[in-house]
């Protein structure tokens, strides 16, 4: 008996300890890939088998951030277009929502816009910027419209698709409980459409967040885009490595975020 | 009700109904007559594709398209009402509202008190206390069976509509929510119409039980079932009426699993 307990906790010590390794493992090979290019980047520098003008060494990308960050020209910038994609974003995420549950309820509104957004899904925002600076001129406007446009469709697709694919057997639970439209809307449709919604929100801002660099690099003074693209004039590629990053690290966090927003709202998954 | 009508609560009177399958038209119930009294319980019994769910169905008022009449309480059924409670096969309770949730929004009354009150007591009548603020996906198959019976139960309908309640359920959970259904209906005193393809679990039931057979779905027999309750499924009168429903209704027709469409 007292063997047999002996045994129990060792296994079980042994399987703490064994997923202790393996929580360790997972952490490493997360970061692996980037250690590696990140290493075998610098061993290049350091052997000039690279020519620094061309591609900078790891450690002076680095360096050169770190300056950036200390005179506040990067936070500064990437503020300006973090505004940008807010102001866009938040008009895409109110009309896609709104539109996207208004076409997935009626088959009628879904007829007649579908052939509309069919053709203006598949032109990407980029082809947008001629008009967007002829009628909205080179301000903050334009700006605003192509990250409106960037993060719109992806939002409206997937909206309407999970409403339109509220479960057929819950609809009819609806119907025999007799369950008022407006209810039906707000306590089956909607919940059954989140994860849907969330898929949209999230392409959305990614989506967002590219259009935002693209409208930068055309015609702007400020944000993360001008900054890659006046240091290319200036022929400052650490620079622009550094606002690429800078672009890339934030995109993630932004979808870290929404993610755990999506959690906790839909917790019954 | 006036006593002419208390025999003919429920009236199914010539009853028909095809589907348009690939643009030809396939009768699943072919001139269905059945008149079923306040407070009796009914279990209908027949194999595979012999329209039994349709007709639940019809009864419901999910199925609206149909020839002749089904009549509930003088009124002939056109849609959905909340005199009539549904238990699917599978629970299909809302995944993302707790089983308070569930049996809330089953709920229109808008005293907030008296709604709560009301799903304390149906929680309470299927055997749920302690599980009010679980998700759905938390419960085993057979507590979530309970959490629709009660959700169905909680607008005290006057006829409850079961389509193989326990279809999915193991054994000795499917014995257990048999005896429930009995408690709950000498409780509610509400009329209740089982499908099934499970003849133990109708002879274990039914006041009544109508036989079914397939193609086009029509009524073949409607067996009285006069033994006491509670029945003794190992009783000579139990096992003999048993294998006559089987014998009778059942050899010429293989029994398979019957899914609803």
């Amino acid at each position: 008996m007292s063997s047999e307990l002996i045994r129990n906790r060792a296994r079980k010590l042994n399987k703490t300890n064994n997923n202790k390794f393996k929580k360790l493992s997972n952490f490493v090979e997360y970061f692996l890939l980037v250690i590696i290019v990140i290493a075998t980047w610098q061993i290049l520098e350091n052997m000039q088998i690279v020519d620094p003008v061309t591609l900078p060494s790891p450690l002076q990308i680095f360096e050169t951030f770190w300056l950036m960050l200390l005179s506040g020209e990067l936070l500064k910038n990437i503020f300006v277009s973090i505004v940008r994609v807010s102001q866009g974003y938040a008009l895409a995420v109110i009309i896609g929502i709104i539109f996207g549950i208004a076409i997935g309820l009626s088959a009628r509104l879904n007829r007649i816009t579908d052939f509309v957004i069919q053709i203006l899904k598949p032109i990407p925002p980029i082809a947008w910027i001629p008009l967007a600076i002829l009628w909205l001129g080179i301000g903050e406007t334009s700006k605003i419209f192509l990250i409106f446009l960037g993060a719109f469709f992806p939002i409206l697709i997937n909206v309407t698709d999970g409403i339109r694919q509220t479960d057929k057997k819950l609809i009819e639970v609806a119907k025999v409980l007799e369950t008022p439209k407006i209810n039906f809307i707000i306590k089956v449709v909607i919940p059954s459409a989140l994860p849907s919604i969330f898929t949209g929100l999230r392409v959305g801002i990614g989506s967002a967040w590219m259009c935002v660099v693209a409208a930068e690099l055309i015609a702007s003074d400020q944000g993360v885009g001008y900054m890659i693209m006046n240091a290319r004039q200036l022929s400052q590629p650490d620079v622009v490595i550094v606002g690429m990053l800078a672009i890339g690290f934030i995109g993630k966090i932004i979808d870290v975020i929404l993610k755990t927003i999506e959690n906790r709202l839909i917790k019954w998954n | 009700m006036d006593t002419e009508n208390k025999d003919e609560y429920l009236k199914i009177d010539k009853l028909s109904k095809s589907f348009i399958v690939d643009g030809e038209q396939l009768k699943v119930l072919n001139n269905i007559n059945l008149s079923i009294k306040s407070g009796e319980f009914i279990c209908i019994v027949g194999s595979s594709g012999c329209g039994k769910s349709t007709l639940l169905r019809i009864i419901s008022g999910l199925e609206t398209e149909y020839s002749g009449d089904v009549i509930l309480n003088n009124k002939r059924i056109v849609k959905p009402g909340l005199d009539r409670g549904f238990v699917f096969q599978e629970p299909r309770l809302f995944p993302w509202l707790t089983i308070e949730g569930n049996l809330m929004y089953a709920l229109q009354e808008k005293n907030k008190q008296e709604k709560k009150n009301n799903v304390k007591k149906h929680i309470e009548l299927v055997g749920l206390e302690g599980f009010e603020n679980v998700y759905p996906h938390q419960l085993s198959g057979g507590m979530a069976q309970r959490a629709s019976i009660a959700r169905a139960l909680i607008n005290r309908p006057d006829i409850l509509l079961l389509d193989e309640p326990f279809g999915a359920l193991d054994a000795f959970t499917k014995i257990q929510m048999q005896k429930e259904m009995l408690r709950i209906h000498s409780a509610e005193k509400s009329t209740m119409i089982l499908v099934t393809h499970d003849i133990d679990e109708a002879v274990y039931l039914a006041d009544r039980i109508i036989v079914m057979s397939s193609r086009p779905g029509s009524i073949k027999e409607i067996l009285p079932v006069n033994l006491t309750r509670p029945r003794n499924r190992n009783s000579k009168d139990f096992l003999s009426l048993r294998k006559l429903i089987y014998d009778n209704f059942f050899t010429d027709e293989e029994v398979t699993d019957d899914y609803a469409i």
